[in-house]
Order: structure tokens, then sequence, then C-alpha cells
């Protein structure tokens, strides 16, 4: 059972060269990581090692300004601590480790436990939050801080794995191969924020993913749902997934909790249940490694910090030079201009296109009001009007009305416009005005 | 293997393969099946006159490009499909120079005027349409099915009603229904092909280039309007529905004209409630328009209205529930409304000094300005239309008063005053009495008789005697120039003084003139029974109504 949501675009799923690859382990270790211990480049961060030290794998190396524990992925020496490119195509904090070869742990973590959701909820945040877990399906969150701000305050937990983006599996493969690892994550984070309901959410396209979870939770007596949600996109969205399982509508400005949820990512999921059950901090995460380009595309465990060149490599390769790589889905992603950029907490894919995969840009013409970006628009916005309205004069308070602090950024807009208009890039630079209009007030309240 | 790629980073990757052009060719395709069953009905001149109206429509959008040095646009097509749908909306049988006329008005004064494609607030290809119906008598020649209109010179066959004119009369045409879903029946080239034009419109259907809001609105309120107010008498009314949904350019307009991007909402409910206002204005202008069909008109109004619809239609912002807007605004209304609160009248102190009701003389002196001018203009208005309908009345009772002094002079010459009188019957439209100055000297008596051509309407003045002072006709419809010599003065003149049964011979005849006997004889009957009631008002036969005659 699903509520529907207006609007979304039905896309080429594009999800079969890896749908059916097991979740492998890179071949060799990187020689070098470039760990990310900032999220931009003006945020500094507490540095727990310097240059020259010798770390082990797991061992915490820095706290960002968040407050989330950065672990060295890989045992080795650290080589620099400099700013280095992101992927989000700034220069930010990095400790760079040279590997020295040994497979060395880190042993101080916490210890393992049989059963997990007989911990008591403070024990399991402190433990999330000890392992450095965040928000891997895009926003970087500290899971730990949203989970201490939704609890008491949710009565659903919705673990998404809805990767309505083409090409990326790693979700979908998780779910395969971790199911039961998924399953008690949810009742862990359900212990945590002590809510009463649990729900996974899958596109009904995963067929074999929901029938496996409705096994083990028909087998386990699991008090938790398994939601298959229709195949569109974006539906994996915070907002839209959340209309989708609970048909709940998150208030404009607010967030998951103001709708009594709390929202994590499959990857995420895993990365709880490894924290608390086995006491194993984040220094890994499944990236699809995708496109015409690549000569074996998989999915693979890919230590935090990896450079992206180390990740081909390990994926056979290119077959042909690449036309994009792309880190993220080919709606949202962001294209990379070098392959130095390292593998982030946050990265789900790496999509290397050849030319006819992407779209070649073509000239922008003018509106033809056919209202398709109308019907495509999750959030019930109005691109159309608000690209008329900053070629008129772009005021505020017409913007305003239009709603459009809304927008997700989703891309729908763009994607299905026939007349090329680039109304993603439009929608944000309303969004810009709009939030400088605010800001000049001095916090004055708006109409 | 660091690398560096120039490709510009914007999101998303990936686009549709939708694009302007192939919109337009879309609805290109989706035409031509309605198209090619117009050639098959009407002949060949279908396609010249198509090609006529595109290329006109292409030459003029080229032309003003050039013209104003704007960038060609040609490429698009949507020239094309105006041209296309202008030529559709055409009868067979109009002349060349048509198509042209509608199609420099379409694109340069509708499209081009207004900013081009995007931005015109009027299907161009209606507009177009709607100009060449100034020429009613061009736009209202229809060949039927079958009979090929020619491809030079004027059509010689005699022009046929379309399905359309008959149900603007309150009936149902002589076709079926098959036919009417085939279109074997008079008609514009590209409207009267139902069953192409339905599959054209799944065809863009399934192809997204319409969403089923537009359309579906428009012929579902069509439908159930025409199914719950049926003009026609004794019929049922589900084929009172079919017939109009199949007749005349409701799908033409509803798939292919009301579904316009341009002119069209792009909310989900502006374009129900755009559907739902050309319906009903379509059934409106069928019913009360004096032009059989009214889609085209139903469809340029509505699309004046867009800019509101998109207004009302704006979607409900994610995440506020369903008409909150419209809560807060009651809310606020009521605010508003509280403001008013009854005061009650305060008793004031006087002020010493001041004299009582000296402040409210000053607010009334502070008005009566505008009283003043307001009353002027009131009285004005009603003295000049009292006048007015005065001067009106007035000259209706003196023609009144002439036409019957020319009356009087011919049947009965003594009388100098006509007036009404009790008596009723049902053989005679009137009785009037002829009064001199002094004293009544007859009635007059209007009968109608058969002629030989229909009926015959005459005023007999019959004197206190019995006698027939003078005959006229005052309406008949013989033929003017063999049974109208017995309409005539000269003829009538003969039954003067005449009195009893007038006989066709013998005895208290009246000789008949030869070649209108019918018509003579259909007189004598005429003045015979004015004798006859003349004589008998005072008997059973004619009844005397006191009171209101």
């Amino acid at each position: 059972m699903f509520h529907n949501i207006f609007g979304g675009i039905h896309l080429d799923s594009r999800k079969d060269g890896t749908r059916r690859k097991s979740l492998a382990v890179m071949g060799v270790t990187p020689e070098r990581v470039i760990i990310p211990v900032a999220e931009r480049g003006d945020e500094t961060s507490q540095c727990r090692v310097s240059v020259g030290d010798t770390v082990t794998e797991g061992q915490p190396i820095a706290e960002t300004a968040q407050g989330v524990i950065i672990h060295a992925s890989i045992a080795g020496q650290v080589e620099a601590i400099e700013p280095r490119p992101h992927p989000n195509g700034e220069r930010v904090l990095c400790v760079v480790i040279c590997a020295d070869g040994t497979d060395a742990r880190w042993l101080d973590h916490p210890e393992p436990v049989d059963d997990p959701a007989a911990l008591d909820a403070e024990e399991i945040i402190s433990r999330i939050e000890q392992a450095g877990v965040v928000g891997m399906g895009g926003g970087g969150y500290p899971a730990a801080a949203k989970l201490r701000a939704a609890r008491g305050r949710v009565d659903t937990v919705i673990v998404n794995a809805a990767e309505s983006e083409p090409y990326i599996t790693a979700d979908h493969r998780i779910l395969l191969e971790k199911g039961d690892a998924i399953l008690t994550a949810v009742k862990i984070l359900m212990k945590a924020v002590d809510a009463a309901d649990g729900a996974v959410a899958v596109e009904a396209d995963k067929l074999n993913a929901v029938e496996l979870l409705e096994r083990k939770v028909t087998k386990g007596k699991l008090n938790v749902r398994v939601a298959a949600i229709p195949a569109r996109y974006p539906l994996g969205a915070e907002k839209q997934v959340i209309k989708t399982v609970t048909g709940r509508e998150v208030p404009p400005g607010g967030n998951a909790i103001d709708v009594n949820c709390v929202v994590f990512n499959a990857a995420t999921a895993y990365a709880v249940y490894r924290a608390v059950k086995k006491g194993r901090p984040l220094t890994r995460r499944v990236v699809t490694v995708t496109g015409g380009a690549m000569t074996q595309p998989r999915n693979l465990w890919v230590p935090i910090g990896t450079p992206v060149s180390e990740v081909i490599r390990a994926a056979g390769g290119f077959r042909e030079k690449p036309d994009l790589v792309l880190m993220g889905g080919p709606m949202m992603g962001t294209a990379q201009k070098e392959l130095d950029v390292p593998v982030t907490k946050s990265t789900n894919s790496l999509i290397c296109m050849l030319g006819w995969e992407h779209h070649q840009p073509a000239e922008e013409t003018v509106c033809i009001r056919c209202g398709r970006c109308v019907a495509a628009c999750p959030m019930h916005l109005m691109p159309l009007l608000v690209d008329k309205e900053l070629k008129l004069g772009a005021e505020v308070s017409e913007l305003l009305r239009l709603n459009v602090q809304d927008c997700i950024g989703c891309g729908c807009c763009t994607y299905i416009c026939p007349s090329a208009i680039p109304l993603l890039e439009r929608m944000a630079q309303a969004r810009r005005l709009v939030e400088s209009a605010e800001k000049g007030q001095d916090g004055e309240v708006l109409p | 293997m660091s690398k560096t790629w120039t490709k510009r980073a914007v999101s998303p990757s990936v686009k549709d393969r939708a694009t302007v052009d192939g919109v337009m060719l879309d609805v290109l395709v989706a035409l031509t099946p309605a198209l090619c069953m117009g050639a098959v009905f009407y002949g060949i001149k279908v396609l010249v006159v198509t090609a006529i109206s595109v290329g006109a429509c292409m030459g003029f959008e080229w032309l003003y490009n050039k013209l104003t040095g704007k960038a060609n646009t040609l490429r698009d097509l949507s020239a094309c499909v105006t041209g296309l749908l202008l030529a559709m909306s055409l009868p067979a049988t109009v002349p060349y120079w048509a198509p042209v006329l509608g199609g420099a008005f379409a694109i340069v004064v509708v499209k081009q005027f207004y900013g081009g494609l995007g931005k015109n607030f009027m299907n161009p290809a209606l507009a177009g349409r709607m100009l060449l119906l100034s020429f009613p008598g061009m736009m209202t020649t229809w060949v039927d099915a079958l009979d090929h209109a020619p491809l030079f010179g004027t059509v010689d066959a005699v022009s046929t009603a379309t399905p359309m004119a008959y149900l603007h009369l309150g009936q149902l045409p002589p076709q079926d229904l098959p036919q009417m879903l085939l279109g074997q029946h008079a008609g514009a080239m590209g409207e009267v092909a139902c069953f192409m034009l339905l599959l054209g419109g799944l065809y863009l259907l399934a192809r997204r280039v319409i969403s089923w809001r537009i359309p579906g609105c428009f012929l579902g309120t069509v439908a159930v309007l025409s199914f719950c107010f049926p003009r026609a008498q004794g019929v049922a009314r589900m084929d009172w529905m079919l017939y109009n949904l199949l007749g005349g350019g409701l799908l033409l307009g509803a798939i292919f004209m009301a579904t316009d991007y341009t002119t069209s909402p792009v909310t989900p409910r502006g374009q129900m409630l755009y559907g739902v206002g050309c319906g009903c204005l379509t059934v409106a202008l069928r019913c009360f328009g004096s032009y059989p069909d009214g889609v085209g008109f139903a469809i340029l109004t509505m699309n004046c209205c867009v800019w509101l619809l998109d207004r009302i239609g704006l979607p409900r912002r994610f995440g506020v529930p369903p008409l909150t807007e419209t809560r807060l605004w009651l809310r606020r209304q009521g605010r508003r409304l509280a403001m008013f609160k009854p005061v009650l009248p305060q008793k004031k102190e006087r002020e010493p000094g001041a004299v009582p009701g000296e402040k409210q003389l000053d607010a009334i002196r502070q008005w009566q300005r505008s009283a003043l001018s307001l009353a002027l203009v009131i009285v004005v208005t009603v003295v000049a239309v009292f006048s007015v309908q005065q001067g009106l009345s007035r000259s209706i009772a003196l023609r009144e008063n002439r036409q019957q002094q020319e009356l009087l002079s011919s049947v009965m010459p003594l009388a100098s005053v006509a007036s009404e009188t009790p008596y009723v019957t049902e053989d005679a439209v009137r009785i009037l009495a002829g009064y001199n100055e002094v004293e009544q000297v007859g009635y007059c008596i209007e009968v109608e008789v058969q002629g030989f051509g229909g009926m015959i309407t005459m005023v007999v003045g019959v004197d206190l005697n019995g006698e027939v002072t003078g005959v006229s006709v005052t309406d008949h419809s013989e033929h003017a120039t063999v049974g109208g010599q017995a309409t005539q003065p000269s003829y009538l003149v003969r039954y003067r003084g005449m009195s009893g049964t007038i006989r066709h011979e013998g005895a208290n005849s009246v000789d008949a003139i030869s070649g209108a006997t019918d018509t003579c004889h259909a007189i004598t009957a005429g003045v015979n029974k004015a004798l006859y009631i003349a004589t008998h008002l005072e008997d059973g036969d004619v009844q005397y109504v006191d009171g209101d005659v």
C-alpha cells in the first residue's frame, strides 16, 4: 500500500549493468586515501593526528565542526593535512594517509553485542556517534544528531531504499545481501527514537528485494512494513518518500520530524547496524561504479577517501574515454572535472558516461507553455512561471507567491522541458534571490 | 590518471527526448487521417486548399521574421500546424484567397504581433477562421459528402445543410450515427471525420502530447449538458447527446484547438476549469447563438480567460492541507466583518454657543453639491426617456389612425371613425363599428377565406341595411397577375350595394374575372360570410362579450 504523489517522471532505469552484481571488495587496497574532514572549504575541524603519525584502520583521526568523528579507512602514515579538491567542487581540508601495506586495526571500539535492540536508546545513539555515521544518501547530516532531535517526537522510522535515480544499484544490493542487517537496523533505530512503526521503502521494480524482505519480516514476526512504492523519480527524495509511505506531507520549511517521521538511507541503516551491533566505525561504503565507459561495472566496497581514479581502476578501468564522470545519479549528481577527488561518505555511485548516454546541451528556445514542468514537479511548483517572472523583472513578492523556496532541486522540470530551458538553474536563481531578500530585511518575516 | 574534463557541470545530465518540433510533428501526424477523410469526401480540392493554407502560414512567418530581423522560426513547425488547423476548419468550397487571408491574420496579427510562439493569447488558427466568418456566404456554402467540390469555379451543386444546422433548429439530422462517426455529410474539411479525429486524439494521448484533462472535461461537459437539456421534442436523450458530440467542429476543437499549449492553462486545475468552461459556452452558443456551431467562439472566449484560470488553478502548496488558503481567506474576511461593530448613538454634550443642528447642516452642505448634480442627472434622464417614449407612442398611434382612415375610405366611405365592438365570432377576425360625425353607419367585418393560393384576408363594410358599402383585400397569396386581378379595387367595386347571399351566376351575382374564377369565388364567399355575420349580430351565432374587448 502506498500513497500516490503528484508529479514525478519516468526515467530509463539503466540499472541492468550492475543490478545482478553482488557487492565486491576492492581487489587492491588503495595506495593513498584522501579523507575529507570538513564539508565545505571554510569549515575548520579538529584533527587528532599530525603529519608523520602512523594510524591504523578505524582510528579516529578528526572531528568535524558538526561533531562527526572521522576514522582512518586504511592503516598507514599521515602524509599531509591540507586542502584538497572535494567532489562538490571546493577545496576542503583533508587528511591524506599513505598505505603501509599492513592491515593493522584500531582495537579501542565498543564491544559487539548479540541483541542490539536490547541496548538502551542513549547507548545506541552514542555508539552511532562514535562510529561517525552520517546520512549516506547525499545529505551528510550526522545520524546521531538526527536521532537525538527525533527522539520521542516521531512514530515512524523509514529506511529509504528507493533509489529512483538511474544507474545506481548500491542500496538494492545492500537490501538483497544484507537484508537481515537492514531489518535489525530498523529495530535499532525504532528503539533509539522510541518509534512504534518501522518501514522499508523499496521501489516496486526491485521485486526480488521486496519479496526477500517480506519473507524475512514474516519469518521474524517483525513490526516492520515493506512498502513497495512506484518506480518513479524522485520518490526517493525524503519528502516524497514520507508522503508515499505514510501519506503525510512535510510542511513548507519544515523537516521530517514535523510529521513524526525520521528517514534513513539504506546504506546509513547498514552503517548503523555495524556501529551498534559490531561496534565498527564507518570506514567504507558501497559505491556503484557503472556507465557505458566502464569495462566491468560493479558494486564495490570502497574505503572512504579512495581517489576516484583508484575506484575506476578496481572496476577494470575505462573501456572508452568517458565523456562525463558523475558522482551521484544523473539527475542530481555532480559532474567531476578531475579524478583525484576522493570518495566521500555520501558518494553512492560513480557514473562514467559516454557521449550518447547524457544529453548534449541544446540551445534554449522560447517557452511554449506546454505545462509539462507543472505536471512533473513533485513539489507542486510552476517552474515556467518562475522563469517568466525572472525574465520580466524578478519581483521577490511574486517569486514568494510561487513558493520557489520549496524547490528540492530534483531536476524534473529541466528533464521534461521540450524547449530545453534550464529551469532547475532558474529555480535555484530565484531561490537565491528570495533568500538574499529575506536576509536583507534583517530577519523581518515577509508576508 | 589525472584527467581534466571541460564539460560544464550542470545537472541533470539526462533529458527527455521531446522537443518543440517533435511535439508539433506529432500534432501534424495526428491530424493527417482526418484530412485524408476530408479529401475522400470533398475531392482533391481539400488538399489544394490545405497546401495553400500551410504555405501561406509558413510564408508569412518567414516574411515577418525576415522583415523584423528575427531568427527564423519555421523549423519549430508551429506555423505548419496553424496552417493545417485553419484549412481543416474551412468548407471545401472556399475560394483560394480565403486561407491566405486567414493565414495572414493568424500568423502576423494574432501570433507575431504578440511576440510569436508561446506569447499569443488566442489560438491563431481559430482567430483566422473567425475573421473569415465575416464572409458568411462563403463560410456556409457546403457540398455534400462525395459531391466533390470543383477545383476551379463556383460550386454548382445546391448547398446542403450540415447536421449542425438541423441541430440548431432543434431537430435530429437525417444522417444516422455511423455516418456521423465516419463524417459522411456536409461540413468543414477536417471537422467531419469524427472517427479519424478520435484516432488522432488517442495518438496524442499515447504520445503524451496532450493530457486528458482539457478534451475530457470539454467533451464531458458538452455530453452532460446536452443529455440533460435536449432541445428536440420526442427524441431519445442519448441520440441528442451523441449527435451533439459528433456534429460540427466539437471534436476538432476539443482535441486539437482547445489543447493548443500556448493558449490553454498550464495548471491541472486550470485545465479542468478551462475544459468545463469551453463545454458550457459551446452548448450555450449552440442553443442561443445565431450561428449553428459555437465551438470556435467558446474556445476563443476561454483563451482570453487563461491568465485567470492559471491563477485560480495554482497547485496546492506541498505540505499545506487542501483549502488552507480558502480557510485563511474566510477567517480574514470574518475578522474584517467583525470590525463593523454596531455603534449605539450617543448623546453628546452640546458645545457652548453652538446652534443645535448646525453640525448636521454643515455635513449636508458638504455633500449637497454632489447630491444636487446627481438629482439633476436623474431628472434629465427620466425626462428624456419619458419624452422619447411619449413621442414614440404618439407616432405609433398616428400611424394606426392613418391606416384605419385608409381602410374606412375604401370599405365605408360614409364613415369617418371606426371603433371596436364587443361582438365576437369564430368566423370573423374582428368586427368594427363605423361612425360618421353623428351616428353609426355600419359594421366593418374582417374575415378570412381560403383562396386559390392560400388564405385571403379581407375587410367588408356592411351598412345597417345589410348592404355592402365596400370591400378591401388586406392580405393574400394569390398569383400576382392572374388571381391578383380579383383583389384589385377595380373588381372589388362590383360588390358595392349587394346584399343577402351573393351567387356565382344568375340573379344577385357578381361577374367573375375569367382566369381568376377561383379567387373571385373565394372573395364572394368572404363577402357572403361578412353579410351573414352583419345581419345576425344579435342572434345566437355571434356572441356579445361585454367587458374586455
